[in-house]
């Protein structure tokens, strides 16, 4: 059984460890589990917030409709998502032509010794090929970016049309 | 939809991609923000399948290279290891006499061009059905977006039916209160 001494000491120390106190010591750790963000959704409070208002307006067209202008701040969100995976895929096939071109996996070069790689160096295949790893990994974000989409695209196009509906079914009765 | 991205590799062109998603947003002319959007999928997409059916092509082709001195130098042994060897079978692509010349040294060992191919495609195989990945994902990914440029117009199209039905039923109502009036 633990002693009410060692309890206290847990406690003691437990306040001690509980965490960042700072405002800035929280923002980095909620960062913590932070890999590259293509997971995560765009909302109101990243950078990209006005640019995300501008796009929702932009779809949502002129309406007050609640639903609707939630519908397009959803499209827009899934748009900067599937912007942002594109902008990383041109980004790793340029650096991988810059960093490292010598470095592509699945290449089995049979030439001797000293010999380069088949792919040869400087070229944009070999970049291509130096990044085929993580580009594969890519095509999950942008899948899932994609059917999110898709799913507030209809969403909105079923609002529209049950709007127009019901206008017309108030404005026969 | 967002119209300054542009996804070209530094090694692509900027100017042919802009021609292209022109041509795209001329031939499917968008009515709103969200068949922009579509069409846009679509240029993007298509951009990049080019890409990758570039690349594969161009992989298998440098891995023949590699094969014709897999399969005669190190398989054969029928020619010296070293630079004379390559660069003599480089003109494998580019003089015909050379490449008869190779051919007639396969058929020693009753072997054709195949023996090349097949060896080319064993080396990179990998690579290959990596980008045929990411070929199918593109390919599926713009028959999507052409369906949902479909779905926007049938949409469309029901929404303007409802609204017509809306005008022609309105006229009615307009008509039957008409005829409630009484004449004269």
């Amino acid at each position: 059984m633990v002693s009410q001494r060692r309890i206290e000491a847990n406690r003691r120390n437990a306040r001690k460890s509980s965490g960042p106190k700072s405002s800035a010591g929280k923002w980095r750790a909620s960062r913590n589990a932070l890999k590259h963000g293509l997971a995560a959704r765009v909302n109101r409070r990243s950078p990209n917030g006005s640019l995300l208002d501008k796009l929702a307006a932009e779809i949502a067209g002129k309406t007050d409709d609640a639903r609707i202008l939630e519908c397009a701040r959803a499209i827009a969100a899934a748009e900067l998502e599937l912007e942002l995976v594109r902008r990383v895929r041109v980004g790793l096939i340029d650096g991988a032509r810059v960093f490292a071109p010598d470095q592509v996996k699945g290449e089995k070069s049979f030439l001797g010794k000293g010999q380069k790689s088949f792919l040869g160096k400087d070229n944009e295949v070999a970049s291509l090929c130096g990044a085929l790893p993580e580009l594969a990994k890519l095509v999950r974000y942008e899948n899932r970016a994609g059917a999110r989409r898709s799913k507030a695209i209809r969403r909105l196009l079923q609002l529209r049309l049950s709007r127009t509906d019901n206008l017309a079914y108030v404005r026969s009765h | 939809m967002i119209d300054t991205f542009k996804p070209v590799l530094s090694t692509e062109s900027a100017e042919l991609f802009e021609s292209l998603r022109a041509d795209f947003r001329n031939d499917i002319k968008p009515r709103d923000a969200i068949e922009r959007m579509y069409c846009d999928d679509i240029a993007i997409l298509s951009w990049e399948i080019k890409r990758w059916r570039r690349a594969r092509d161009a992989t298998m082709q440098l891995a023949l290279r590699n094969a014709l001195y897999e399969v005669l130098v190190e398989r054969l042994s029928d020619m010296e290891e070293g630079q004379e060897a390559v660069s003599y079978l480089d003109q494998w692509f580019t003089h015909k006499e050379v490449r008869q010349e190779i051919l007639e040294t396969l058929e020693k060992y009753h072997l054709d061009e195949s023996a090349i191919e097949g060896e080319a495609f064993r080396q990179c195989s990998s690579l290959v059905s990596q980008f045929e990945q990411l070929l199918a994902s593109a390919e599926a990914r713009r028959d999507r977006a052409l369906l949902g440029i479909a779905l926007c117009r049938r949409s469309l199209t029901e929404e303007l039916r409802s609204k017509a039905i809306d005008v022609v039923e309105g006229k009615v109502v307009r008509l039957e209160k008409r005829q409630e009036l009484p004449r004269g």
